[in-house]
């Protein structure tokens, strides 16, 4: 359990850490609060040979709230978005999401940035901020960024579409207008455990946004587009066991009959509280 | 790059209010240079990958895992382990009402719950036994059970809520751990044959006796074999055991 060694720089400034994530290479890897990558070190499953961390540049650690979109940086802690918790105006969501995420000792160092670079398939973020249509900034070492649709950033299982010279500066999160819904529920064997099924629905009307999203499969969230419209569209009529289980089968159709149970039972629970809430 | 740098690293930071400089490894974790370095044994160190919670410590006031922390990480840190809580009100109340309620058997989860206790008590203090159960979820404890952990988070938020009895029930609680020595005349000489003057090997053995048949099964091996019956119906015997203070007067 202890990890094999490697090099530590800490970066005062994202073109620092950039410049020395570009000469490192693949033997180089950014180190945010740890609480993935630690444990992957101590386990011998990661060995970098260089980690830079990223974890107290300044510049990553902002929580902006913008006209329709909050702005968090890579950086940012779920603890720190927990307890802002009642501040994330349309975007109350976040606030819920952090809260749930693992234990208050995980949620004291692990970031918002980390656990989308991770692209652990049962993890809270990927899931959260790809239903919510969130948009992630990602800046290279030549200075160049792009946006990412957090939808479209995990390609599959721990891999994502991270250039090996880039790194995560911020997600953007649309609001959700007064009038919109959203809910968020996940299964776990254990509280604060990996989710074994996850999911996640945004309704705006006021934006004609209608979203579903499942986590915690073999690989990234999938999108369960017609069920959303179903719902939009018709309302709890269109909230159905058979509907749910089709879209569930639809959206992974390497789940087998008890995945699908599962799942689908967790799908409805995430629409039952988009319903209510 | 190819070449792996395995210079060591100065580090300088504040542990249990003292200052603290040393040149570390950076794979060294914060546990192992609190636990080897410093020789701040209190924090333990039990699954090393961050899932047990009992190496927690408090990182700038807050509580962390520090087998998955780096030492190197904390350069210009404050850093409070399970030591460094002596002059802590809460903490006092804390063991104490671990102590009263059993809170504890092997001691081993015990720094790293306290450490989460302390954190709940001042982030949540008006938490419910379901929501400090929720905030306990990241610490493992293999022996109690939880009941007893959870009834003594709860005693201290329900002391809190009653601030004209926090102070006796601190004191009463604390008292209740540390009884005054009171002296005796021991004696004189010759310990053993005082204790055979006083104590027969019957009471000693309280009625049991001593088996020493030689077992068959296999040479060389003692074979011990006991059971009991208990005369109840096993939802009597659930119900049993969530009654702490009956199990322990046991």
């Amino acid at each position: 359990m202890k990890s094999s060694s490697f090099d530590y720089l800490r970066a005062r400034e994202v073109p620092e850490a950039l410049t020395a994530l570009a000469q490192g290479g693949s033997d180089a890897k950014l180190l945010a609060g740890g609480q993935s990558l630690g444990p992957m070190l101590n386990l011998r499953l990661a060995r970098p040979k260089l980690l830079i961390d990223v974890s107290r540049i300044a510049a990553l650690k902002t929580i902006e709230e913008k006209p329709h979109s909050w702005s968090i940086g890579a950086a940012v802690t779920h603890a720190k978005m927990e307890d802002a918790k009642s501040t994330f105006h349309g975007a109350m969501m976040l606030g819920e999401v952090a809260a749930g995420i693992a234990y208050r000792g995980i949620r004291n160092r692990g970031t918002i940035g980390g656990s989308l670079a991770h692209a652990d398939p049962a993890a809270d973020w990927p899931l959260a901020l790809a239903t919510l249509a969130a948009v992630i900034h990602l800046r290279n070492a030549a200075g160049q960024t792009r946006l990412v649709p957090a939808d479209d950033f995990a390609t599959t299982a721990f891999t994502t579409r991270l250039a090996e010279d880039e790194m995560i500066e911020s997600v953007s999160v649309p609001k959700i207008s007064s009038a919109g819904r959203y809910g968020y529920f996940k299964f776990c064997r254990k509280t604060g455990e990996f989710a074994e099924a996850s999911a996640a629905v945004v309704f705006d009307p006021e934006h004609r946004t209608a979203r579903i999203f499942m986590g915690a499969l073999s690989g990234a969230p999938r999108a369960l587009h017609q069920l959303a419209e179903a719902i939009a569209q018709h309302g709890r009529s269109a909230v159905t066991s058979d509907a749910i289980a089709t879209a569930v089968r639809h959206a992974d159709p390497n789940l087998d009959s008890v995945d699908v149970h599962l799942h689908a039972t967790v799908v409805r629970r995430a629409i039952e509280r988009a319903m209510v809430s | 790059m190819t070449e792996l740098n395995l210079d060591r690293k100065s580090i300088s930071l504040v542990v249990n209010d003292r200052q603290v400089t040393a040149q570390v490894e950076p794979r060294l974790h914060l546990a192992d240079f609190l636990r080897d370095h410093l020789r701040l044994t209190g924090t333990h160190l039990g699954c090393e990958h961050g899932v047990c919670g009992a190496c927690t410590v408090l990182l700038d006031d807050a509580p962390v895992r520090s087998c998955i922390t780096y030492a190197v990480a904390c350069d210009g840190t404050k850093v409070q382990t399970i030591e460094g809580f002596e002059k802590d009100e809460d903490m006092a109340l804390l063991r104490a009402m671990f102590s009263r309620e059993h809170g504890l058997q092997c001691g081993f989860c015990t720094p790293g719950m306290l450490i989460t206790s302390r954190d709940i008590l001042r982030r949540l203090p008006q938490a419910d036994e379901r929501r400090v159960r929720v905030e306990l979820s990241g610490n493992l404890c293999r022996c109690t059970g939880y009941k007893g952990i959870v009834s003594a988070v709860l005693g201290v938020i329900e002391a809190a809520h009653h601030p004209e009895n926090k102070k006796s029930e601190v004191a009463s609680a604390v008292a209740a751990n540390h009884q005054e020595f009171t002296t005796f005349t021991p004696y004189a000489a010759n310990f053993s044959s005082a204790i055979a003057s006083t104590v027969s090997p019957e009471q000693l053995s309280e009625g049991a006796s001593l088996d020493t048949a030689e077992s068959t099964a296999r040479k060389g091996w003692t074979h011990v074999e006991d059971g009991f019956v208990i005369s109840l119906p096993p939802d009597r015997v659930w119900l049993a055991f969530l009654d702490l203070p009956l199990l322990a007067s046991c």
